[in-house]
């Protein structure tokens, strides 16, 4: 299974980004990041949660995760994380601060 | 308390709330009861804004009134009041430095353009700091100021930089005035006004003219880890920072370089540096303090003349007008203004963008629509 994460907006405006094959995490790791999919029902997300229309200042998350049978975008306004979609959210904030599994930058403008 | 509909905006539609609870699946259901919580939160706060501001309208003669909380690394606001107006500096530097930074901005504002408040009607100043954990950042919510500790990692707490105070607070005046549409050109350009004064609050504080200030947004933000000296430059945007995890400053700083995209909605922290830029070049070529003639054409285009659609050549135009309103048609200021505009490409007077221009940036987000449209529905079935 494949994750692509990308947090943009904030007053910083910055992209932080990840793409992680979960066959190259910990055993641990992948399995706690599978049980947050899990726990989301992630497959089954609207592809778009968004406010009707944007604040100032907000992130806005956007998550792709790859699995051999399906591909499926969820894009969340900051505002509208619920307490199921925040473990997930966090950490993939953590992985991504690290730095280790960056997207190039012309990825980011699309 | 008209302006106030607009911190709703971030809440579902309430028609939309009961068909996602009547119809939705769990997780629809989840998040229409979440957003009925946060709307009823905003609802009783609102209220007891708008008791004060009735309050304040009858009686009160211009001043500052600021309130910071803590919200405890939660996410409950306003949270617990932890300095009020008057109150002595408490130790913890967030809250102090929200409560200086919030009498700061105020000053700026009265001081130099007799504006009392964000509102223009002595609007009450709360912050809340402590928001959330390991929180790397700060917004304007509609109703007040919040920040957050910042990761430790890449981000120091939000309160370091004055500027972000009054970058913040500022989208709180353009709520209540322009009400710039937070999207493409127009959320550029007020994304640009927030660091136009933003920057304005610290070099008023700082006593500095325009060749002496740094003209640097959220300089003493980031920890010593990252590469870069702060968020985006003014002088110089793309400079700011080039750094392994963060990437490079993706500024442009004139319409040769504008960068179309979906994301950030619609690239409203990218393309600011071109106004900014502008801002810049004018401040610079009229020399001294930078609020007194640059920041006064600002202000007043951006509290009087800008509509929520003005885009970059709009505000152009109406910069210009400003000039030749205050300065005199023809004057040097208003020669100025137009100078610094064609500086990042863009002309005073000059016809609409071309259509290619608004085409690719609305084309560009469709057809992503339809293309993500397709992939979903291919692997849903």
């Amino acid at each position: 299974m494949r994750i692509e994460f990308v947090r943009s907006g904030g007053f910083a405006g910055l992209f932080l980004t990840a793409n992680i094959d979960l066959q190259t995490l910990s055993p641990d790791e992948s399995a706690t990041l599978e049980r947050e999919i899990n726990d989301t029902a992630f497959f089954d997300l609207p592809e778009q949660i968004k406010p009707s229309s944007p604040m100032p200042d907000r992130f806005e998350y956007q998550i792709t995760i790859s699995s051999p049978q399906r591909t499926h975008t969820v894009t969340v306004g900051e505002s509208l994380v619920t307490d199921t979609l925040r473990p997930l959210v966090d950490h993939l904030t953590e992985l991504a601060r690290t730095g280790k599994y960056r997207r190039p930058n012309s990825k980011f403008f699309m | 308390m008209s302006h106030n509909i607009n911190c709703l905006q971030c809440i579902v539609p309430p028609h939309m709330l009961k068909n996602m609870l009547a119809n939705g699946s769990d997780f629809q259901k989840q998040i229409a009861l979440a957003s009925i919580a946060v709307s009823g939160q905003l609802r009783g706060h609102r209220q007891a804004l708008a008791e004060s501001v009735n309050f304040l309208a009858t009686t009160a003669t211009p001043g500052k009134h600021r309130t910071v909380y803590t919200a405890s690394n939660g996410s409950t606001l306003p949270g617990k009041v932890v300095r009020a107006e008057g109150a002595p500096a408490t130790g913890d530097p967030a809250t102090d430095e929200a409560y200086d930074g919030s009498g700061a901005t105020y000053d700026f504002y009265w001081d130099v353009y007799q504006r009392n408040s964000v509102d223009g009607n002595g609007l009450w100043l709360d912050s809340t700091v402590h928001y959330q954990q390991k929180y790397d950042n700060a917004f304007w919510n509609g109703q007040q100021m919040i920040y957050g500790d910042g990761d430790g990692q890449l981000f120091n707490r939000l309160t370091i930089a004055l500027d972000v105070i009054g970058h913040e607070l500022t989208h709180g005046v353009t709520q209540y005035t322009s009400n710039l549409s937070y999207q493409n050109q127009s959320g550029a350009l007020n994304e640009s006004i927030s660091d136009v004064f933003g920057s304005l609050v610290k070099q008023y504080k700082l006593n500095q003219t325009a060749d002496q200030a740094d003209w640097l947004i959220g300089q003493g933000l980031f920890t010593s880890n990252v590469k870069g000296i702060a968020l985006r430059s003014m002088k110089a945007p793309g400079t700011a920072y080039d750094d392994p995890v963060l990437g490079k400053d993706p500024q442009p700083g004139t319409m040769t370089a504008y960068v179309n995209t979906a994301q950030d909605n619609g690239g409203v922290h990218i393309n600011s540096g071109i106004p900014n830029h502008a801002f810049y070049l004018l401040a610079t070529a009229l020399g001294g303090f930078a609020w007194e003639k640059a920041g006064k054409i600002w202000f007043v285009a951006a509290t009087t003349k800008f509509k929520s659609d003005t885009d970059f050549q709009g505000a152009a135009d109406l910069t210009s007008q400003a000039a030749g309103e205050l300065y005199g048609q023809g004057s040097a200021e208003q020669q100025a203004v137009q100078n610094s505009w064609t500086g990042v490409g863009i002309t005073v007077g000059a016809q609409p963008q071309p259509q290619s221009q608004s085409q690719s940036s609305g084309c560009l987000p469709a057809a992503l629509s339809i293309l993500q449209a397709l992939l979903g529905g291919n692997t849903q079935n």
